[in-house]
């Protein structure tokens, strides 16, 4: 039996079990409360201060885990705030960027030069078309002044109109002439406008475009309604200016023939004479730019033509000339005037690119053009003319522009020679093309169709030809008096009138009386009156085998280039000079009425 | 300071020290926790502890609240109130 002893002892024992298993569960929770205070920083607490009732009554773990909860609620929102700003944020910058990609792209790949530049004329963005038009490398521009890559002469334009924007004025037109890279100028015009921040100008925008092609084109375009007025002109005064010349021509040539005074004043006269011709040959040129500029083609022999020019314009000069001509060359259709006048220019142009002396070479070859050949002709035989010189050649990027009007390499030239040149070639059905090695030499090739007819026989007057009557017609006193004084020394007796009427009723009449006209010279135009067009036809009613020939100025005039289709049998040119109108009445003399039929309408 | 909230709550905890003033603090911050972040009550908490001050300002911090502190003459006041972020949502 248990003793109420051994119960107490049992119970005191298990009460300090308890008390003893309290005190460390006590201990158990003030440690992690400890830990839990230390992680909320909070200076951990010890029995003395609080003790264990007290503790427990205050549920510090319930208390501070509904805490935490909070805590961990507010940490997952603030996070999920954060994730959700860092998402709209990053949608910004992708939108940023493609719009920003997209200005680039637009900026990169403009035609237009688009640039930035500080007020003071640094620039700081220059778009890809600048680089490219200037030929630069990217990043060879910022940083730099724009005034160290315009020209001297747009650089003062330039400031202004930056000086204009910078200082808050309108946004102003700008023309910028850039040099290039490789030393060439581009024009370029625009807008340039201020950006200001704070009142303060930062950049000046320039957006400009690239006007350079436009500028040279509109300059040509000048240059070329500058040539169509010289023609226009030309062409204008031609007729008297061409009846002048006849006139002081003429009479300078009958004073010669007369051989009167000193040897001196022999060569005065020559000398006035050959001004008069040079004067001739202007206005010829002239109006190969006027309207039609039509030669007035002969069947003619090149070779005798080739060796009289070429040496010609040789004289004097350090040159040497060779000539290699086929024998048998056949002839070919040709204006003497203007042919020689392609070969003046041919050889002052060689002549100066030796001017240390050298060989010009001149051949002439007949040549088949085919069918399939790539020369710009018609197919058919030719006369090739080459004309070579061992000057200082052309360069290999000038060579396709010789013949553009105005486009010279010599200081003082016209850039008129060789589209002359180009355009008789044209007007004669041939052509005319270069060749040239630089250092080496240039060789000119002209292509000149072969003639159908024959070369006229040469002007021997006969005897029976002598005092045969020849009728001329013109308006012009001096032109009459000429051609009088001109066929009194060629052994013909001469008659003047002054219209077409009155050339009809003349050669009426002397027909009627049994002392017919052998040849008839009428002018082709007369102001207020009957034209030598209009006069053949009366006279070729009366006579069909009238021996007209048509003169006139006007070298340019249809019937001038096509005589017999207007049923005149020659044709001279005025001014002319004696030997030529010997020629001329020589030469329908002794034409057979077949070709006038043939060619008449 | 003035708080715009509906009504202020008062927690006088002078005469207390830490960690007993933290949990006093806490305590009403989780009794308050919705009304406080609606922003409908403002907790206003007096102490005169100094090492409080810093423990429970930053325990309401961690919990997403604002907390103005102001020194009065012989005690701190600290403010808790919603910081407004959740109205961003």
């Amino acid at each position: 039996m248990m003793s109420v002893v051994d119960e107490n002892e049992r119970l005191r024992r298990e009460n300090l079990r308890l008390a003893e298993e309290r005190a460390v569960f006590i201990r158990y929770i003030r440690e992690k409360v400890n830990e839990l205070l230390v992680l909320m920083r909070c200076p951990a607490m010890n029995a003395d201060t609080l003790g264990d009732m007290e503790l427990i009554g205050y549920d510090p773990i319930g208390t501070i885990s509904v805490s935490f909860s909070r805590v961990l609620e507010h940490l997952k929102e603030t996070n999920d705030r954060l994730v959700r700003e860092i998402s709209e944020r990053a949608q910004v910058e992708t939108a940023l960027k493609e719009s920003e990609d997209r200005l680039r792209d637009f900026i990169d790949n403009a035609v237009e030069l688009i640039l930035s530049v500080t007020p003071d004329g640094r620039i700081e963005y220059a778009n890809r078309a600048v680089l490219s038009t200037l030929s630069l490398t990217p990043g060879k521009l910022e940083g730099r002044s724009l005034y160290s890559i315009v020209t001297s002469a747009s650089e003062q334009g330039c400031r202004n109109a930056i000086g204009h924007v910078t200082a808050g004025r309108k946004a102003g037109r700008i023309e910028v002439e850039f040099r290039d890279n490789r030393g060439s100028c581009v024009i370029a015009e625009g807008t340039a406008t201020a950006r200001f921040e704070d009142g303060r100008c930062v950049w000046v925008r320039m957006i400009l475009h690239d006007v350079t092609a436009r500028k040279k084109h509109e300059e040509e375009r000048q240059k070329a309604e500058k040539l169509e007025s010289i023609g226009v002109l030309a062409g204008g005064i031609a007729h008297d200016f061409n009846n002048l010349l006849t006139g002081i021509l003429g009479n300078l040539s009958i004073a010669r023939v007369r051989g009167a005074g000193a040897a001196d004043v022999q060569q005065n006269l020559s000398r006035a004479e050959k001004a008069c011709l040079r004067a001739r040959d202007l206005t010829q040129q002239l109006l190969i730019f006027s309207k039609g500029g039509a030669p007035v083609r002969k069947a003619t022999s090149i070779a005798d033509i080739l060796r009289e020019s070429v040496e010609f314009s040789l004289r004097g000069s350090n040159v040497r000339c060779e000539f290699d001509l086929q024998d048998d060359l056949p002839p070919v259709d040709i204006d003497e005037g203007q042919i020689a006048q392609v070969l003046n220019n041919l050889v002052i142009n060689a002549d100066q690119a030796m001017s240390d002396g050298g060989t010009l070479r001149v051949e002439a070859r007949t040549a088949e053009v085919g069918q399939g050949d790539p020369l710009p002709i018609r197919p058919g035989r030719y006369v090739r003319v080459t004309v070579s010189d061992t000057g200082i050649g052309i360069p290999k990027e000038a060579l396709p522009r010789i013949f553009d009007p105005f486009y010279t390499t010599k200081e003082k030239g016209s850039g008129l020679g060789l589209t002359t040149a180009y355009s008789i070639l044209r007007h004669h059905d041939g052509m005319i093309t270069a060749d040239s090695e630089p250092g080496e030499g240039t060789t000119f090739f002209l292509y000149l169709p072969v003639s159908k007819g024959a070369v006229p026989g040469d002007a021997k007057p006969t005897v029976d030809s002598r005092k045969r009557r020849v009728l001329v017609m013109d308006d012009e006193e001096m032109v009459r008096e000429v051609a009088l004084e001109y066929l009194g020394h060629l052994g013909y007796e001469g008659e003047a009138v002054v219209s077409g009427e009155e050339a009809v009723a003349a050669y009426r009449g002397a027909r009627d009386e049994g002392h017919p006209y052998s040849a008839v010279i009428m002018d082709l135009t007369i102001p207020g009156g009957m034209g030598g067009k209009e006069a053949v036809r009366r006279l070729r009613d009366l006579d069909p085998d009238v021996r007209a020939i048509v003169s006139s100025g006007y070298s340019n005039d249809p019937v001038m280039a096509d005589p017999r289709n207007f049923g005149f049998r020659g044709v001279i040119a005025k001014p002319y000079r004696i030997r030529e109108l010997g020629e001329a009445i020589d030469q329908v003399l002794s034409d057979g009425g077949d070709a006038v039929r043939a060619g008449s309408t | 300071m003035t708080t715009l909230q509906d009504r202020t709550v008062e927690l006088d905890l002078r005469g207390q020290v830490c960690p007993v003033a933290l949990m006093h603090s806490l305590k009403k911050l989780n009794t308050l926790r919705g009304e406080l972040s609606s922003g409908a009550v403002a907790l206003r908490i007096l102490t005169e502890n100094r090492e409080s001050v810093p423990t429970i300002s930053e325990a309401a911090r961690n919990m997403g609240y604002a907390v103005a502190v102001d020194r009065e003459e012989a005690h701190y006041v600290l403010v808790v109130e919603s910081s407004g972020e959740e109205d961003d949502k």
